[in-house]
């Protein structure tokens, strides 16, 4: 059985949580909120149902956790109800992965770069990707977001989807040449509409 | 159509640093004498570089308002019947038949092979510990049973 590492305070809040600890499990939200929140919306692919999955998530996790045993790192436990959560909501229909309408594309003009160029680079990008997550699987999907916006090594996304770390690396991967496809996709189109002009 | 280079499979790994040394040494060999997998080594980098710099959306407050406000408000239907269903309420007296089953089959080993294998005693403290089966059905690793009622569970919702 692993032991709970010393650093992990949030298995420790957690048990507080079980024993009733609402301040405690108000902690634990402000700390995973937007984690959460991210994932689910690079899963469904949109803010409002984000929201949703996440409220869903966070109450899950606040009526079991008398039952949780600190045998892993809070974060995989958490993002493997997260992912489970998400996985059977998307599977009985309520939710489906939509590309995102244009109000919903973030606006990344601060973020990734000041000039005009790179503004539009960025709102292209994520347009790519936003293509690319929905053509991938589920589990590419949940892998590739944890990955690459949590900062999860593949053992804890292993541990988080209940598969080998060999099939996380696979899925990833792949995931990763879906988001490259995309991405020379819209430089193609890109040139095309420069080459026109 | 180019050939599939089999190191290629290797590269997201590599970029993430998440190859043994073995096999880091490997793929970075194979990268410097194939100039087609050094480029494409070079387009994955960059994208994943891109990509991990997207901006995302910030949770709102009703979000922070709802979840804090139905920590008190009583589970749905569906929660209701999943906690009715856990594996320690429905399954009690197959858990300790399994207890028993598994010492007994374990003592039986004992007796014939002498000293307990590691990872027989690790099946034991599996059997002593079963609680942790709450954990599997909170990450949604359900009994038969369990899947079955949740497979039914738009129809007994609509049931009046």
């Amino acid at each position: 059985m692993k032991v709970l590492p010393a650093e992990d305070q949030d298995a420790r809040l957690m048990e507080r949580v079980g024993g009733g600890d609402k301040a405690a499990f108000a902690t634990l939200f402000d700390r995973h909120q937007a984690s959460v929140v991210r994932f689910a919306w690079r899963f469904v692919g949109s803010q409002g149902r984000a929201e949703e999955l996440a409220q869903e998530i966070f109450l899950k996790l606040y009526r079991s956790a008398k039952s949780y045993r600190p045998s892993a790192k809070f974060k995989t436990f958490l993002f493997r109800v997260a992912t489970n959560h998400c996985l059977n909501e998307v599977r009985r229909g309520d939710y489906q992965r939509m590309e995102p309408s244009k109000e919903e594309q973030h606006d990344t003009s601060e973020a990734v770069g000041q000039r005009p160029d790179d503004a539009l680079e960025g709102k292209q990008l994520e347009a790519a990707v936003g293509k690319a997550l929905h053509g991938m699987s589920e589990r590419e999907r949940a892998a590739f977001s944890m990955c690459r916006f949590e900062g999860m090594a593949y053992r804890e996304i292993a541990d988080a989807l209940d598969a080998s770390e060999a099939a996380v690396k696979s899925l990833i991967h792949r995931a990763t040449l879906q988001v490259v496809k995309q991405v020379e996709v819209l430089r193609a189109g890109l040139s095309a509409t420069g080459s026109e002009a | 159509m180019s050939e599939h280079h089999p190191i290629e499979d290797e590269l997201t790994a590599y970029i993430d640093g998440e190859l043994s040394e073995l096999d880091l040494q490997r793929v970075k060999a194979a990268i410097a004498a194939d100039p087609k997998l050094a480029a494409l080594e070079a387009l994955l980098r960059s994208t994943i570089t891109a990509v991990e710099a997207l901006p995302s959306p910030q949770p709102s407050q009703a979000l922070r308002r709802a979840v804090l406000n139905g920590l008190d408000a009583p589970a749905s239907f569906r929660e209701r019947l999943q906690q009715w269903f856990r594996p320690s309420r429905l399954m009690p007296a197959v858990g300790l038949a399994a207890v028993a089953a598994l010492v007994a089959v374990i003592a039986q080993q004992g007796r014939q092979a002498g000293p307990l294998h590691e990872a027989e005693e690790e099946q034991l403290y599996v059997a002593q510990n079963l609680d942790v089966l709450e954990d599997l059905e909170l990450a949604g690793l359900e009994s038969a049973e369990d899947l079955e009622v949740i497979a039914q569970l738009d129809s007994l919702e609509a049931t009046p």
